[in-house]
């Protein structure tokens, strides 16, 4: 899905109403909505889990948390009201294998692993041939998350023209001299109508 | 069906027959890409290829399949082992039924599922290296700019490209009723042709 082609399309559907700089800032807008549709989600190991440490920051580009596993394993999420019921209040500091996770602070950037890790993950220096299949990593953390991708990527290149719609929508709702609530309607309507046709079962 | 006589279509509905208000270049690329989204539609366009499942792996990645067909996917419409269908499930059904499913291996895999737009599951995953045939949807090429330029589609859906497109053309002239009028009959649900 190149820039390119949406703003080829935004220009043709939008008879070249729409400024550089409001097409680069309601494109950003359109992806970051892409990932809260589950448009691309990655598996990603995370860094090695030490017994002492519980929490870790997820990075920027993961939008959406969607899985945590430690080894097989699929954590549960738990509030810390549920995790003070199933552990007692001592729950921050039992060590064993993880089984639930939460999260810290006001950000669902921080999760903590419960209980504490109580021993080192086994993450290889070298790269893994199979890190998903027989390579995967015991000890380690692994998520599922929507990402945020700067640059569209290439198997995205068939919602040029849903994005172009989305596009046009947010461009054309703005407090500009360009300013069309109408057409930014219809931009809209026809973005919401395609989007379940085109990519059944995302929503 | 030739992309010419599609455009001379469109400018007719649209009631601009010489194109003096949307250029014939610009109603060709709203038509290319009309064909392109009624192909998502009615998953029109689906190829059939050859994928090896890694021992104790339950996920991949879409890419992996687009590596094999060199050909951009819109979405995996069915996978098949030894010639049976696997059932399509949810996998977050899975993961509620077995925290174990990342890692859950046995004789032979029977269920498969979306994870998000790119990645699938194969569940549960084979002990050994496996062959299993996988059914893609793939994104149609963009055309050339010639008149003459086949757009690969079956004949059936003619009637719904020149609707989309009829209502791209609206957009552009900024008549909101018409574009209305034209999508309601564009965006009506069409049945999988590969189902």
């Amino acid at each position: 899905m190149p820039a390119a082609e949406i703003r080829e399309l935004v220009d043709v559907l939008g008879a070249a109403l729409v400024s550089d700089e409001a097409f680069e800032r309601n494109l950003r807008t359109v992806l970051r909505e892409l990932g809260g549709k589950d448009a691309r989600i990655i598996a990603r190991v995370l860094e090695p889990v030490s017994p002492s440490s519980a929490t870790m920051v997820l990075p920027d580009e993961l939008v959406h948390l969607r899985a945590v596993f430690y080894d097989d394993r699929q954590l549960d999420y738990l509030t810390h009201q549920q995790l003070r019921a199933v552990f007692g209040p001592d729950w921050r500091s039992r060590k064993g294998a993880p089984i639930a996770y939460t999260t810290e602070g006001e950000s669902w950037r921080t999760i903590r692993l419960v209980p504490v890790p109580d021993r080192p993950s086994e993450l290889p220096l070298i790269p893994l041939w199979s890190p998903l299949g027989a390579d995967y990593p015991l000890g380690a953390i692994m998520v599922l998350a929507a990402e945020l991708t700067d640059l569209p990527p290439a198997m995205l290149e068939w919602l040029d023209m849903w994005t172009a719609l989305s596009v046009l929508a947010l461009a054309l709702a703005e407090d500009s001299p360009r300013r069309d609530v109408e057409m930014a309607t219809v931009f809209d309507e026809a973005a919401r109508a395609l989007y379940p046709l085109i990519a059944p079962g995302r929503l | 069906m030739k992309i010419g006589t599609l455009v001379d279509e469109v400018l007719r509905r649209t009631r601009d027959p010489q194109g003096l208000g949307t250029p014939r270049e610009s109603v060709r690329l709203l038509v290319d890409h009309a064909a392109r989204l009624v192909n998502m539609m009615a998953a029109a366009r689906v190829v059939e290829r050859e994928f090896v499942l890694e021992p104790l792996r339950t996920l991949y990645d879409l890419d992996e399949v687009v590596h094999t067909l060199g050909t951009p996917v819109a979405r995996l419409m069915a996978i098949r082992v030894d010639g049976v269908d696997l059932v399509r499930g949810d996998w977050r059904d899975t993961a509620r039924l077995d925290r174990l499913w990342l890692r859950r291996h046995g004789p032979m895999p029977h269920t498969w599922a979306p994870v998000g737009g790119n990645l699938f599951m194969v569940y549960p995953a084979p002990p050994a290296v496996q062959m299993m045939a996988v059914l893609t949807l793939v994104v149609l090429p963009p055309l050339s700019t010639s008149d003459d330029a086949d757009v690969d589609m079956p004949e059936e859906l003619r009637g719904r490209i020149l609707d989309l497109a009829e209502a791209f053309v609206f957009m552009r002239r900024r008549q909101p009723t018409d574009v209305r009028r034209a999508l309601e009959r564009a965006t009506v649900p069409v049945p999988e042709m590969s189902s």
